[in-house]
């Protein structure tokens, strides 16, 4: 297993869904099991030797990055091949390559129109290389070429496969189709974050030793190596371009008509895993090589996470619509994660990082059931929907768990980002005001309240009650084989890290201890 | 040096043999397009060998400055890398595109071979300036290649907008020659040369003495500026650029706009950073001001475009303004200039291909409801479409990217940090147009009326086409092939 | 080959003593010398001569009948094309006469560079010839007739 070690084996887990899709493409467009079952294939493989390697990993040495490889790439502009794994990033490969699979799984049977599974399947594909490569990826530049290689599929998953209802736009009054607005509109947003990321990252590369090594950089950082005074603002060009991406009151405005636009297993992996990209770049890219920068900017990071949490929460309780009700619940929840971040200390980025896997599973989840009741009630308004427990229990059922567990019901997933992340802001780390953290956090506590709200609310617009009258006669398939299989192994993960967290702490402990000790000098 | 040396124009040799045996064997022995094909195909060939030679050469020797004859005290031709790279890729761009509109060649009949002579001339002239050591031979093959130009440009007579785009790309050309001109009077009268190496030449002036009043210098400069600023393009100097590439014949326009695009860029490189490199703080200025503004106002009228081939008409004034970004860094840009221009070229040519596969050989409006539904009328050509129109965009694993992140590095290297942001986002606006074409291809049905009439593409168009697409989707997967030639391929 | 071998005799005439804007000074002397001559003479005739006209000295034929309409007229096309290719040939010949008059210190490369150069001439009488360009009358031309009256009903 020393090729699997060095290198290779997170090298295949990264490329394999990609010469999946080139397989794909290959077969007959009117094969469609064999195109099916290949792409289950491929990204089974993704998934079974992504958990091989945290099988591999070394979790006592969990803050250095491991099973990875430097080979030259781009000599000219001394880019490299470079990647690796810490306890950082295994869990987040490990969700992304779990998702995937899941999303395959659960395409099986239900196809959003126009059909074509071929082009639906390699865009999956293609978006699962890009999603495992950016968390593993540690040049800039490579960095960045996954990032924007997620896009392209997404770009095409909402313009082809999404919601055809026809909206007309506030500012320039014209009609078009939902999915026309939200795909170019998701598109351009990050792209124009992207932009003044790249524009940071060049910065860095001429200010911090001409190098896109994401650890050369970060030892360069942690010594001052950049200055402060352009430093201010390349952090925030970076912050900018991740910002868009988490997404971040106030550029979270594309998030909603993503979500929404998007077909079922889309709003899926934009929610479980394209979200964390951003995240995952503020702890992997910005807090290690521009530190100071960080700390300066952690209140007004700190500040936006909480006007989104209570924003989102506000925006959910003003939603007629019960998957744009779920994608606001995102920018909340993600605010969580920011808050934890915000505060720069050890509790804080695990509590991120949590949040985020939790966030993963539960939301996941919740655009699946979103997705299927949707396709069975051919409505998302949440007014014509309601007594789905009587229609179909065990939807129904999974719709009341998931709830609880996005509201941060102890003993569930999702309890622990947020109550970490507000434990972290308590004490945050030296240097930053504790009276605006512990306000903040009091604000956050009161976001976590109105969560439950606006949950529980849809929870019992949607399953309790009577059916509606427009239902009756109609006869409902309750939750089928394949959402089961699809289903059953998010429900069993949010359990379990619910109970017991340590499968996602016990990777990331150490790795952000030592970050945080790296990066501020203990 | 007491001979002529044969090398370093020996593409020019080669192109105009080509020309004229192509001239001789359709009025003389009245051979048809077969034979035009196969002598323009061996010549292209030929001489892109002779780049390959020339460029061993100069591994074994060296660059050289080439005087013609032993009566000569000046340089006229240069032989280095930068000369050998540029000449290449004016070959290869002049090749590929004649390849890609051959079609148009079979429905001219007999004047198919003028045609076909026409653009071999046009590439001899491309390639003059971009070896040339000499302001005026500079100048002359700009002519040589323009005046072919004005000629394709009106070969379609019997379309009116054929004729205004000929008389409008004479006239405002002439008018751009006569100001390079002008420039290189001025220059030699400030610097008692038009040569630029050799030991009366523009760099020894420079080397020996500094100049204290450059008031005639810089006007001369900037002359030129604005003169080669016209064959690239540039805001503000880019009027020219929607209406000719509307109404010339579709097929002639890929080696109008990246072949005239490479020359005049090279030429702007060889003249800015190597004769006036002592004077950089003076037309930085001018060439970052050009820059900003061409980015900005190719972008903005761009969007405003609902003719495909105007479109890329002013999304070539951005892409002009993106190379001049790499320009304002001088000789250390030239890398960066020469991969966008490589990579660029072939990415226009395959899409003015693809617009003439659309609206016809012969050239005309292409409306860009002509591309609604394109994906499911022809899958293939939407999908070389949707690489190409996100190359132009920038966006990464095609060559379009890593071109891009070549010119701002530049840029910000030269300190020149603003320009690298107005770039940076107006290439985010850019992406609007750039997916427009994806939305209406891929996200839109087609025409009914339309929806059941196959597009047919001939073979050569499509072998064009494959080869850009390869070309700009390769080299942004694997780029370093070309980076490390573009590296080396500096400036003597 | 021969616009690189031209250009680069005459520049490197101008090259040998580095030419500054003193050394313009004869022409700008000429200029001003030429057009005060032309001035002076002008006003010279105007002041000089008699001025007394009368109607049938401002008539543009003092004898004969006045014309009646304006007398610049159509005439066929054929004629500027004789007329283009008598320029264009005409200029390209000035070229060797700069060639003669140094031949000498040419030698033999400038006698194979203007071989060229007068085989290219002969190249395009050829083309020229061959395309019918020279064929007064359009009925005579033959194979090549249809190309000439399409391009002249396109000029028309």
């Amino acid at each position: 297993m020393e090729w699997f070690e060095s290198g290779w084996g997170l090298s295949l887990v990264v490329f394999l869904p990609l010469i999946g899709a080139l397989v794909v493409l290959a077969i007959p467009k009117a094969e469609e099991e064999t195109q099916k079952w290949t792409a289950l294939l491929f990204a089974g493989a993704s998934f079974v030797l992504s958990v091989l390697l945290a099988l591999r990993f070394d979790f006592g040495e969990a803050g250095t990055l491991q099973l990875g490889t430097n080979v030259d790439w781009i000599t000219a502009i001394n880019s490299n091949f470079h990647i690796g794994i810490d306890g950082i990033s295994l869990p987040l490969v490990v969700l992304s390559t779990f998702i995937t699979f899941l999303s395959i799984i659960y395409s099986w049977e239900h196809w959003p129109e126009p059909h074509n599974p071929k082009a639906f399947l390699v865009l999956i594909l293609i978006l699962a290389t890009g999603m495992a490569g950016t968390f593993v990826a540690l040049d800039l530049i490579l960095f960045f070429v996954f990032f924007e290689v997620v896009l392209l599929p997404m770009y095409f998953m909402i313009g082809i496969w999404g919601d055809r209802n026809e909206v007309t736009l506030p500012v320039f009054n014209i009609t078009t189709q939902m999915r026309l607005y939200a795909a170019i509109k998701f598109f351009l947003f990050t792209l124009f974050g992207s932009a003044f990321m790249l524009l940071g990252f060049l910065v860095l590369y001429f200010k911090g030793g001409r190098t896109f090594d994401m650890l050369e950089l970060a030892a360069n950082g942690a010594e001052g190596m950049l200055g402060s005074g352009l430093a201010v603002w390349v952090f925030a060009a970076l912050a900018l371009g991740f910002a868009v991406k988490v997404p971040m009151f106030p550029f979270h405005t594309w998030l909603p008509d993503a979500h929404t636009a998007a077909p079922t297993v889309g709003s899926v992996l934009l929610a479980a895993i394209m979200l964390k990209l951003g995240t995952y770049a503020f702890v992997r890219i910005a807090i290690p090589i521009l530190p100071e920068q960080s700390q300066n900017w952690a209140p007004v990071i700190a500040i936006l996470a909480v006007i989104g949490i209570i924003y989102a929460s506000l925006a959910c309780l003003a939603q007629t619509d019960m998957k744009r009700l779920i994608a606001f619940s995102s920018v909340g929840h993600m605010g969580f994660v920011m808050l934890g971040i915000a505060t720069m200390t050890p509790i804080g980025i695990n509590a991120a990082i949590i949040g985020m896997v939790a966030h993963g599973v539960i939301t996941g989840l919740l655009f699946f059931l979103a997705g299927s009741m949707s396709h069975r009630y051919h409505t998302r308004e949440m007014a014509r929907l309601g007594g789905n427990q009587k229609l179909m229990p065990i939807m129904g059922a999974i719709l009341g768990f998931t709830a609880m567990a996005s509201l941060g019901l102890p003993g569930l997933a999702g309890f622990w980002g947020e109550f970490m992340a507000l434990l972290a802001a308590f004490s945050p780390a030296a240097g930053l005001s504790t009276t605006l953290f512990r306000t903040l956090m009091v604000i956050g506590a009161v976001g976590t309240v109105l969560a439950a709200g606006y949950l529980l609310w849809m929870l019992q617009k949607v399953n309790f009650g009577d059916p509606k009258d427009e239902w009756a006669g109609h006869e409902f398939h309750d939750v089928d084989i394949f959402e089961k299989m699809a289903w059953v192994p998010l429900i069993i993960a949010i359990i379990a890290i619910g109970v017991f967290p340590r499968i996602v702490f016990g990777a990331t402990n150490d790795a952000v201890i030592k970050l945080v000790t790296s990066a501020f000098g203990g | 040096m007491n001979e002529i040396a044969f090398l370093p124009i020996a593409a020019e040799i080669l192109l105009l043999g080509g020309a004229v045996l192509i001239l001789m064997a359709a009025v003389t022995l009245n051979l048809g397009p077969r034979t035009w094909a196969i002598i323009a195909g061996t010549t292209l060939g030929l001489s892109f060998l002779v780049a390959w030679v020339q460029w061993w050469r100069i591994d074994d020797v060296g660059s050289q400055i080439h005087y013609t004859g032993d009566f000569l005290r000046t340089p006229m031709v240069v032989m280095d890398y930068f000369s050998v790279f540029g000449g290449g890729l004016v070959i290869a761009a002049g090749g590929i595109a004649l390849l890609g509109g051959w079609r148009l060649v079979g429905s001219l009949e007999k004047r198919g071979a003028e045609y076909v002579a026409l653009v071999l001339l046009a590439v001899a002239g491309l390639h003059i300036m971009v070896i040339s050591a000499n302001l005026i031979l500079m100048f002359i093959g700009l002519e040589t290649a323009s005046i072919a130009l004005y000629v394709v440009a009106g070969f379609t007579r019997d379309r009116p907008d054929s004729d205004e785009a000929a008389i409008k790309y004479f006239l405002l050309g002439s008018f751009a020659s006569a100001l390079f001109l002008y420039g290189i009077a001025l220059t030699y009268a400030a610097t008692g040369s038009t040569s630029i190496y050799g030991p009366t030449g523009i760099v020894a002036f420079f080397a020996e003495r500094a100049i204290t009043e450059p008031g005639v210098l810089l006007i001369g400069i900037a002359l030129m500026i604005v003169g080669l600023g016209f064959k690239v393009s540039a805001a503000p100097f880019h009027q020219w650029a929607p209406d000719v590439y509307q109404g010339a014949p579709g097929a002639a326009v890929p080696l109008m706009a990246s072949g005239v695009k490479i020359a005049g860029f090279a030429a702007m490189a060889r003249v800015l950073t190597v004769a006036f490199d002592a004077s950089i703080s003076d037309w930085a200025q001018v060439i970052s001001a050009l820059a900003a503004l061409s980015v900005v106002v190719g972008t903005l009228f761009a969007i405003a475009q609902s003719d495909f081939k105007r479109m890329l008409a002013y999304s070539g004034v951005a892409h002009a303004g993106f190379m001049l970004t790499a320009l304002v860094a001088g000789q250390s840009g030239v890398p960066g200039l020469w991969f966008y221009l490589g990579t660029y070229a072939f990415q226009l040519i395959g899409t003015f291909i693809i617009a003439s596969i659309i609206s016809g050989a012969a050239g005309g409006a292409s409306p860009l409801d002509s591309y609604r539904g394109l994906a499911k009328r022809s899958p293939v050509l939407a999908g070389a479409l949707a690489v190409l129109m996100l190359a132009m965009g920038g966006i990464p694993l095609t060559a379009g990217f890593v071109g891009k992140v070549g010119v701002f590095a530049a840029a910000i290297d030269a300190g020149y940090l603003w320009l690298a942001i107005v770039g940076l986002v107006s290439a985010v606006a850019g992406l609007f147009f750039y997916l427009r074409l994806i939305v209406l291809a891929y996200f839109n049905d087609p025409d009914p009326a339309l929806a059941d009439e196959p597009i047919t593409a001939p073979r050569s168009s499509r072998l064009a086409l494959a080869v850009c697409v390869s070309f700009t989707f390769l080299f942004g997967v694997l780029p370093w092939p070309l980076l490390n030639l573009t590296s080396e391929a500096l400036p003597l | 080959m021969n616009l690189i071998l031209a250009t680069g005799f005459l520049v490197s005439r101008c090259e040998g003593s580095r030419v500054t804007l003193a050394d313009y000074l004869p022409i700008g002397m000429m200029l001003v010398f030429g057009i005060g001559f032309a001035t002076v003479i002008m006003w010279l005739s105007w002041r000089i001569a008699p001025n007394n006209p009368t109607p049938e000295k401002l008539a543009p034929y003092e004898c004969g009948i006045v014309p009646l309409q304006e007398p610049v007229q159509r005439f066929p096309v054929k004629f500027y094309i004789v007329a283009m290719l008598f320029v264009i040939f005409d200029v390209e010949l000035v070229f060797l006469f700069a060639w003669a008059v140094r031949f000498e210190s040419f030698g033999w490369a400038g006698i194979g560079a203007m071989g060229i150069f007068v085989i290219l001439l002969l190249e395009t009488l050829v083309y020229v010839w061959k395309r019918g360009a020279l064929d007064w009358n359009v009925a005579r031309r033959g194979r090549n007739r249809r190309i000439v009256v399409d391009s002249l009903e396109d000029a028309a």
